[in-house]
C-alpha cells in the first residue's frame, strides 16, 4: 500500500512539472516585460493590471508581465553589467532620467514619438531629452495645486479671486483666518519631505530657480512663509505630516498648497466642501515644482517593437486618460487629453493641473545633480526650524551659510 | 582510526551554524570597526569617531538613547511585573485579561506607528474619547511635544506595545514558581507586599535579568517610532542617526562610514550597560537554584 | 473550651465540586490530631483551611474561641511544615528560620538566641550557614521544622511532612517530632496518607474519604472498633477480610450463613441483629482474628495460594468462595506443599450493614 501511495505521488509530481514546462511552449504569444517605479500602490497595479494591460494584450497577441519596484537603478545596473535585459520597457521619474539616459539604459525612440499625432508638453523636455534625442515620453505628471475649505472662502482678502490668486493675497488670507479662528494653513514639515516643493514653488513664483536659499526668488519667498508665521497662521502640527491629508479631512487645516494626488485625495472625498484651483501666482507666474514619470525602451531590448507598440499605446489620448483617472490623479502631460476632461472631481483636479503645466513657472526635481537628494532636503528643512524658532525670522547671513551648504552638494 | 574522528566530530556538527554566523555577523560586524577606524583610503584614524561625537545631535541623540532605556525599561518591568502577578492569581477572566494583554504583541510596529499616530491627531480618537469623558474642554496638540515631553510621549506608546512581551516571560517564570514559597510566606507573617520583595522576586532574579536585558537592548535601539512620530532629527536617537544616514543620506561621501561608526557606537553603549547590570546583580547568583 | 473547632465546615470547588462536606471536629488543647485518609479524601484541603490558605465556602473555624473564618494565616497563630518544605531556596539556613522573626521585629539578639535554640533542637546547628540547595532532604526537613517551631506557635499545622523521606529517615524522624511535639505541647494537626505513621504518633485520629470524616478516635479505637467498611478496609496491614453472609434465625440462635460456612453468633448481638434476619450482611474478619484450626474444629477450608513468612509470623494469602482472605499466623508450620487449610474465627468479628457500610455491632 505505501509503495502504491509513493508511485502515485512521484507520478502526479512528475506531471505537473511536465505541465508546467510544456505549457510556455504550447502558446505562441509574444511577451513584454514592463518594469515601472510608478504605480507603487496595490490599488493602482491591479487597477493596470485589470484595466489598461488587458487591452493591448488583446489587440497585440501579447502577455505583459508588470513589475513595480522601488529601487529600478540597482536593476537596470545589473541588467547593463551582465548584459542581460529582461525588462523590455521601463517606466522612470524624471529626476532620473538623466541618469539613466547618460549610462545608457534606455534608447532613443524618436521614431515613436514622431509616429504619433499628439504634443507633449515642453515642461519636461530637459528631463526627456538629450542631445536632441528623445529618450522618454512623459506619460504621468504632477504639480502643486492650490485646496481650501468652503469654509475658508468668507476670509478672502477684497477683490481677490481664489481661481487667480496671487501669493501676496494667499498669505492675507491666511492671516485673516488666523486672526479669526486660529491657524489654518497646513504646510507639512516633517524632515526629509516635502518641505522644499512647497517653498520652490513659491520661489519659481517669484523668478527664482529650484533648488536655491538666497535667491532674491527665494528671498520673497521666505520673507511671505515668515510673515505667516510670525501671525500664526500656519499650523504647527505641520511639522508632524508628510502631507495635509489627515488635516484637512479632519478640518484642522482649511487652506494648503500641495501635491496634486493628496489634492485631489482630499477632493474626491468630499467635492462640495472644498475648491480646488492652480497655484497662486507671483510676478513671474504660477509656480509649482513638477515631476513627471516616462516610458522609455530599455538599451538592449529583445523586443524592441512590440515596446514601440505598447508605448504607442500609452500614448493614446483616451489611454492616457484612463491611466491617469485611474491611479491617483497624475495627469498626462498632453494637450490633447483636455478634450477627454469631463466634470468629475478627478477631472476637476487634471484640469488645473493641466493648467499649470500650460501656463505655469515649473522646474522638475534635479535629483541627479546633487550627491544626495535627501542632504539638500536636510538644507531645506534646518531652514524652516529655524524659521519658526525664531517667529518668522531669518537672518542673511543665516541663509547665506546654508545657501554655501546647499552648493557643497552640488556634482 | 575511529578514536580521532570522535574527537573532531562534535566540532563538525557545528561547522554549519560556525559558518552562517562567520559569514553574516562576524565579518560585517568586523568590517564595521574597520569602517569606523579608517579614512577613505583604509588608513588608520579616528576622525570618523570624531565627526560622529561632534555632530550637532549627537549628545541629544546619545541622551534621548540612555534616558530611554533608563525610563522605559523600570516603567515597563514595574507594569508588567505587577500585571504578570496579577494574572498569575488564576481568577474568573484572568485568561480573557491575558488575551486582551497581549494583543498588542500581535500589531507590527508599523502599524503600531499608524495607530498611535491616527490617535494623537489634533482631531484623533484620544482626544475625541478625552473631550466626551469631559476630561479636556479643547484638543491637546499632542504631538507638538518637544524636548523632554516628546520623550516620554514615545516612551508611553512603546510601553504599550512592548508591555505583553516583558509580562509574558515574568508571568512564565511566575508559574513556574513553587506556591509553597509564597504559602511558607504568608504563614510566617509576610505581608503581600513583603512576599513580593523578599520571596517573590528574589527567587524570580533569573527570569528578571533576562527580561531587563532583552528591554535594555531592544530600548537602546528604538528608532523608528521617533521617525513615524516626528520624523528624522526631531528627536534623536542613536540608532535613529544610522536610519537618517543609511536611508535618508545615503549618496553623502561620509555616509557610509558615518551609520557604521554610530553601529560601533551603540554596540559598545549596549555591551556596556549589559554588563553594569549583570555585575551589579552577580552577588548571589551562583547560589540561588531552584 | 476546645481549642480548635470546625462547624459544618464545607468547601465547594468552582461552584459544583464538593471537596470537604460539612464536617464537624473538636481538637484539644495540646493534642496531637492526625488527619488520615487516601488521596483526594479532603485532609489536606481541611488543614489548608485552617491555616487560612484556602477560602471557607460555608461553616465556622473557632481557634480558642475565636472565629477565624476572615483572618489571614498570619493572624491565626498557626505555624506550618509543608509536603515539599518549601523552604526558601535564595535564604540560608539561618535567614530561613530568622525571616518570622524578622518579621515580628524581634531584636537581633534574641533572633539569633531563638535560632539556635530550634537549630539545636533540629540537629542542623552546623548547617546554619549553608544553603537549601547544599542540604539533603532529610536535612531540608529538619529546617522546615525548626522554622517552624521558631515562631513558637498555638498550633502546629504539618502536611505529610515525611513522604518525601526515605523509609528509615522517615520512621526515625517519627520519634524527632513526637518528641517536639511533647516538648512544646502546642496543639498539632498531622495530614498523612500512611496509617503506620499514623497510628504510631497520633492521639486520635480522624479518617476522612472523599470530603467527609468516616471515624474519630484514638489508634485502637479505630483499630478494634472501626465503625465503617471503610475504616475496617483502610486501617490495619494486611487489611480486614470483608465476607459476605446472610443471617438466619434457627431456634433462636443466629448464625452467620454463606456457601462455605456457617457461623453461630454470639448472643450479645441478637438485639441488634434482629432487623437483619433473613438479609445479607458483610462480616469483617482481621487477619489476626482468623486463626488455624484442624478439620474437626474448623469454620471452613481456604485454598492456600501463598504463603509470606515475615519472620515473626507469617501471613497466607488464600482463597475463600473466590475471594482473597488474608490472615495472620503466629504459627509455624511447613507450609510448602499445602494446598487447603482449615481455618475458625477466634469470636472477634465486624458485622457491618450492608447497604449504609456502617458498623451493626
Amino acid at each position: 500500500m505505501k509503495k502504491l501511495l509513493a508511485t502515485i505521488l512521484i507520478l502526479s509530481l512528475v506531471l505537473t512539472m511536465a505541465v508546467g514546462c510544456t505549457s510556455d511552449k504550447v502558446e505562441e504569444t509574444k511577451s513584454l516585460k514592463v518594469t515601472s517605479g510608478l504605480w507603487s500602490r496595490p490599488e493602482e497595479q491591479q487597477f493596470i493590471r485589470e484595466e489598461i494591460l488587458p487591452g493591448f494584450e488583446e489587440e497585440f497577441n501579447v502577455k505583459v508581465e508588470l513589475e513595480v519596484i522601488d529601487n529600478i537603478e540597482k536593476v537596470m545596473e545589473a541588467q547593463k553589467a551582465s548584459d542581460e535585459w529582461t525588462t523590455d520597457v521601463v517606466m522612470t521619474h524624471s529626476g532620473t532620467m538623466p541618469l539613466y539616459i547618460a549610462n545608457e539604459y534606455v534608447q532613443p525612440l524618436d521614431s515613436v514619438k514622431d509616429s504619433l499625432d499628439i504634443t507633449f508638453m515642453d515642461a519636461f523636455e530637459s528631463a526627456t531629452t538629450q542631445d536632441g534625442k528623445t529618450y522618454y515620453l512623459p506619460i504621468s505628471a504632477d504639480v502643486y495645486l492650490l485646496i481650501a475649505n468652503q469654509k475658508a472662502l468668507p476670509y478672502l482678502p477684497d477683490g481677490a479671486d481664489v481661481t487667480k490668486l496671487t501669493w501676496e493675497e494667499y498669505k492675507d488670507w491666511a492671516i485673516n483666518i488666523a486672526d479669526a479662528e486660529g491657524a489654518k494653513v497646513s504646510f507639512p514639515l516633517m524632515p526629509i519631505k516635502a518641505s522644499q516643493y512647497q517653498v520652490g514653488g513659491i520661489g519659481l513664483s517669484y523668478g527664482s530657480e529650484f533648488p536655491m536659499i538666497n535667491s532674491p526668488g527665494m528671498l520673497s519667498a521666505w520673507e511671505l512663509l515668515g510673515e505667516m508665521v510670525k501671525n500664526n497662521a500656519i499650523l504647527e502640527t505641520s511639522f508632524n505630516y508628510d502631507n495635509p491629508v489627515e488635516q484637512m479631512k479632519s478640518e484642522e487645516a482649511w487652506l494648503t498648497f500641495y501635491h496634486m494626488v493628496p489634492v485631489g485625495d482630499i477632493y474626491s472625498s468630499a467635492p462640495a466642501k472644498y475648491v480646488v484651483a492652480a497655484a497662486p501666482a507671483g510676478p513671474n507666474g504660477n509656480g509649482s515644482i513638477a515631476g513627471a514619470w516616462g516610458v522609455g525602451i530599455t538599451a538592449g531590448t529583445n523586443n524592441k517593437d512590440v515596446a514601440e507598440e505598447f508605448i504607442k499605446y500609452l500614448a493614446r489620448p483616451e489611454v492616457l486618460y484612463e491611466v491617469a483617472a485611474g491611479t491617483g490623479g497624475f495627469i498626462p502631460p498632453v494637450n490633447e487629453v483636455i478634450a477627454q476632461l469631463g466634470e468629475e472631481p478627478k477631472d476637476i483636479i487634471m484640469k488645473k493641473g493641466l493648467d499649470t503645466l500650460e501656463n505655469g513657472v515649473v522646474s522638475g526635481v534635479p535629483a541627479s545633480e546633487y550627491t544626495d537628494w535627501g542632504a539638500v532636503k536636510s538644507v531645506f528643512d534646518t531652514v524652516f526650524q529655524e524659521m519658526w524658532d525664531n517667529d518668522g525670522e531669518l537672518a542673511k547671513d543665516f541663509l547665506d551659510a546654508q545657501q554655501k551648504e546647499l552648493e557643497k552638494l552640488e556634482k | 582510526m575511529k578514536n580521532k574522528y570522535k574527537k573532531w566530530f562534535p566540532y563538525f556538527l557545528l561547522t554549519p551554524a560556525l559558518l552562517y554566523y562567520v559569514l553574516f555577523w562576524i565579518r560585517p560586524v568586523l568590517r564595521a570597526f574597520f569602517e569606523s577606524m579608517t579614512d577613505y583610503d583604509g588608513s588608520f584614524s579616528l576622525m570618523f569617531f570624531s565627526k560622529v561625537i561632534n555632530e550637532s545631535m549627537f549628545t541629544a541623540a546619545l541622551r534621548n538613547s540612555l534616558l530611554f532605556a533608563l525610563i522605559s525599561v523600570m516603567l515597563q518591568f514595574t507594569v508588567a511585573f505587577m500585571m504578570a502577578l496579577l494574572l498569575n492569581k488564576k481568577f474568573k477572566g484572568s485568561n480573557l485579561l491575558l488575551f486582551v494583554a497581549l494583543i498588542p504583541m500581535a500589531v507590527p510596529p508599523a502599524a503600531v506607528a499608524i495607530l498611535w499616530k491616527t490617535g494623537f491627531s489634533t482631531f484623533g480618537w484620544i482626544n475625541n474619547l478625552l473631550i466626551t469623558l469631559n476630561l479636556i474642554k479643547e484638543p491637546i496638540l499632542w504631538m507638538t511635544a518637544k524636548g523632554y515631553n516628546a520623550l516620554l510621549f514615545l516612551i508611553l506608546i512603546d510601553t504599550w506595545t512592548v508591555l505583553p512581551s516583558v509580562m509574558i516571560i515574568l508571568l512564565a517564570g511566575l508559574q513556574n514558581l513553587n506556591k509553597e514559597y509564597e504559602e511558607a510566606g504568608l504563614i510566617f507573617g509576610a505581608s503581600r507586599f513583603q512576599i513580593i520583595k523578599d520571596i517573590i522576586m528574589p527567587i524570580l532574579k533569573p527570569t528578571i535579568i533576562t527580561a531587563v536585558i532583552l528591554r535594555m537592548i531592544a530600548a537602546m535601539q528604538v528608532w523608528m517610532i521617533s521617525v513615524m512620530m516626528f520624523g528624522y532629527g526631531r528627536v534623536p536617537f542613536l540608532v535613529e542617526r544610522i536610519a537618517y544616514y543609511t536611508d535618508m543620506v545615503p549618496m553623502l561621501k561620509e555616509s557610509y562610514k558615518m551609520s557604521l561608526t554610530y553601529s560601533v557606537v551603540v554596540t559598545t553603549i549596549v555591551m556596556i550597560s549589559v554588563m553594569i547590570y549583570l555585575r551589579v546583580n552577580k552577588k548571589k547568583e551562583k547560589e540561588v537554584r531552584i | 473550651m476546645e481549642f480548635l473547632e470546625l462547624k459544618n465546615l464545607t468547601k465547594i470547588y468552582q461552584k459544583d465540586i464538593l471537596a470537604i462536606d460539612k464536617i464537624d471536629l473538636k481538637i484539644k488543647d495540646g493534642e496531637f490530631l492526625v488527619l488520615l485518609g487516601p488521596s483526594g479524601c479532603g485532609k489536606t484541603t481541611t488543614m489548608r483551611m485552617i491555616a487560612g490558605l484556602e477560602d471557607v465556602t460555608e461553616g465556622e473555624i473557632f481557634i480558642e474561641g475565636k472565629l477565624v473564618n476572615n483572618l489571614q494565616p498570619r493572624e491565626r497563630g498557626v505555624s506550618m511544615i509543608f509536603q515539599s518544605y518549601a523552604i526558601w531556596p535564595h535564604m540560608t539556613v539561618f535567614n530561613n528560620i530568622a525571616y518570622a522573626l524578622k518579621i515580628k521585629k524581634m531584636s537581633k539578639e534574641k533572633i539569633n538566641e531563638t535560632v539556635k535554640k530550634v537549630a539545636k533542637m533540629s540537629n542542623i546547628e552546623e548547617y546554619l550557614n549553608r544553603y537549601p540547595s547544599q542540604l539533603s532532604g532529610g536535612q531540608q526537613q529538619r529546617v522546615a521544622v525548626a522554622r517552624a517551631m521558631a515562631v513558637d506557635p498555638k498550633l502546629f499545622l504539618m502536611d505529610e511532612p515525611l513522604s518525601n523521606l526515605d523509609a528509615k529517615l522517615r520512621v526515625s524522624m517519627r520519634t524527632d517530632l513526637k518528641e517536639m511535639h511533647k516538648r512544646s505541647g502546642a496543639t498539632t494537626i498531622f495530614v498523612t496518607h500512611d496509617q503506620s505513621e499514623a497510628m504510631s504518633l497520633a492521639d486520635r485520629i480522624v479518617i476522612m474519604n472523599t470530603g467527609t470524616i468516616e471515624q474519630i478516635g484514638t489508634p485502637n479505637e479505630i483499630y478494634h472498633d472501626s465503625k465503617t467498611m471503610f475504616v475496617a478496609d483502610f486501617i490495619g496491614s494486611p487489611s480486614t477480610n470483608f465476607v459476605d453472609v446472610k443471617i438466619i434465625s434457627k431456634d433462636n440462635k443466629l448464625f452467620a450463613k454463606n456457601d462455605a460456612f456457617e457461623l453461630p453468633i454470639d448472643d450479645k448481638f441478637n438485639d441488634k441483629l434482629h432487623g437483619y434476619i433473613d438479609k445479607d450482611v458483610v462480616f469483617g474478619f482481621r487477619p489476626e482474628n482468623l486463626v488455624l484450626s484442624s478439620d474437626e474444629e474448623k469454620l471452613f477450608d481456604i485454598d492456600v495460594v501463598l504463603v509470606e513468612p515475615q519472620g515473626s509470623h507469617s501471613v497466607i494469602v488464600g482463597r475463600l468462595l473466590s475471594k482473597q482472605i488474608k490472615i495472620v499466623s503466629d504459627e509455624v508450620r511447613d507450609m510448602k506443599n499445602i494446598k487447603t487449610l482449615p481455618i475458625k474465627s477466634n469470636g472477634i468479628y465486624f458485622i457491618f450493614d450492608k447497604e449504609t457500610e456502617k458498623r451493626i455491632c
